[in-house]
């Protein structure tokens, strides 16, 4: 690759090849790149900002390792969010024997976050009890339709992106959707919102 | 279109990823149905309350982080593979140790260990066949029955070429101690037949 092209001109996919070669600088873009797309990720599926950035770091750290066998086949969009989701699988099991604790932590965490961004204490409250009923909101799905609310939701993903990363057919992924929209809208009406 | 329809494309609409001709069907459509605007009402209602609050991301990045362990990764795969260099190249100086050994022992058998077989001394060498060696010079044992001797120059010198003895009269014997003939060394003699001038 010529000296002259920056690694931010390059694709995503190329910038994998680069990677596959040996390219730290090429790295360091993707993770530029993906690092907040991750981060939100993580954060809405665990509610836990320590969590996230651990998942996030193994989650480059795995494709790292993995690069020498990269082949760009698909989007690597496509392939960050499927080892991504990979992991947050394997994280849910472990945590689901400890998930008051880890409600508790989050609690803890999202209250010290926030005191530090606003200083107005009542909207400190008013927020951090807003993201706590969401959190538990999606807490509440099945792992699929969480993840492909997040995706759609948050990452604005299309459907054929998101039925590709849940390795499933479009009909498949509008189906739950549907679904993971309707037991929100349930769990709002228990909860008198 | 009637409601049962409204309702199939009420997720792709409420997306934004509907066409816009059935986009503006189902506005049409809402304007004018009370039941199918409280269903559309509570679907943005759901997107309002997931998007009300947005996370807080954290204020320190990861990436230098993540950079800094890719360069302890790629410092341990090196310091692993350096002992499998030294192992192999340890592993490669035995095995030409144990080869160069094996050829010396094998150079020393072929220069002091006779021969046993039946080479014919005139295709050899003067000084070579069965019960000599390499060096042409140490017969360990008397590899013929038959042998010239020469009572004279009995011992090293007896293995000299009998027309080197011509005219000199020497004992055929065919074992040690044994004289069978006493022949008389002619130059045109023959060695490996014995044939020549027999004296009784």
């Amino acid at each position: 690759m010529s000296d002259s092209i920056s690694v931010t001109d390059l694709s995503d996919e190329a910038l994998m090849l680069q990677v596959k070669d040996g390219n730290h600088d090429a790295f360091g873009e993707l993770l530029r790149r993906y690092e907040r797309q991750l981060t939100v990720f993580f954060l809405r599926q665990l509610g836990d900002e320590d969590g996230a950035r651990d998942l996030v770091m193994d989650t480059f750290l795995r494709i790292y390792k993995a690069a020498y066998r990269y082949e760009p086949r698909a989007k690597f969009s496509t392939y960050i969010y499927q080892v991504a989701r990979n992991l947050i699988i394997n994280e849910a099991q472990k945590r689901e024997i400890r998930k008051a604790d880890s409600l508790d932590q989050m609690n803890e965490n999202s209250s010290l976050q926030l005191a530090m961004d606003d200083p107005d204490p009542e909207q400190v409250l008013a927020r951090k009890e807003q993201q706590l009923l969401v959190q538990k909101a999606l807490e509440d799905l099945p792992e699929d339709q969480r993840t492909i609310l997040i995706l759609l939701e948050y990452q604005e993903l299309s459907y054929e992106r998101v039925a590709q990363i849940m390795g499933c057919s479009m009909g498949t992924v509008k189906s739950r959707m549907h679904r993971a929209r309707q037991k929100v809208r349930e769990w709002m009406e228990q909860h008198e919102l | 279109m009637n409601c049962k329809q409204i309702l199939k494309h009420i997720d792709d609409y409420q997306s934004g990823s509907l066409d816009h001709i059935l986009k503006e069907m189902i506005d049409k459509h809402l304007e004018s149905c009370s039941e199918c605007r409280k269903v559309m009402e509570k679907q943005r209602s759901v997107t309002r309350f997931l998007k009300t609050a947005d996370v807080m991301l954290p204020t320190a990045s990861v990436v230098d982080d993540v950079l800094k362990k890719l360069d302890a990764i790629d410092r341990q795969e090196t310091a692993d593979s350096r002992p499998e260099t030294n192992r192999l190249k340890e592993t490669r100086t035995k095995w030409l140790m144990i080869i160069a050994v094996l050829l010396g022992i094998g150079l020393i058998s072929m220069l002091v260990i006779p021969f046993d077989s039946n080479m014919d001394q005139h295709n050899i060498g003067r000084f070579s066949g069965p019960g000599y060696t390499w060096l042409g010079d140490m017969p360990l044992e008397d590899p013929m029955e038959t042998r010239w001797y020469d009572p004279e120059l009995s011992g090293a010198g007896n293995r000299s070429h009998p027309s080197a003895f011509a005219g000199t009269p020497v004992e055929e014997i065919d074992s040690p101690g044994r004289v069978t003939h006493v022949l008389e060394f002619d130059s045109t003699m023959e060695p490996s037949t014995g044939e020549g001038k027999v004296h009784p």
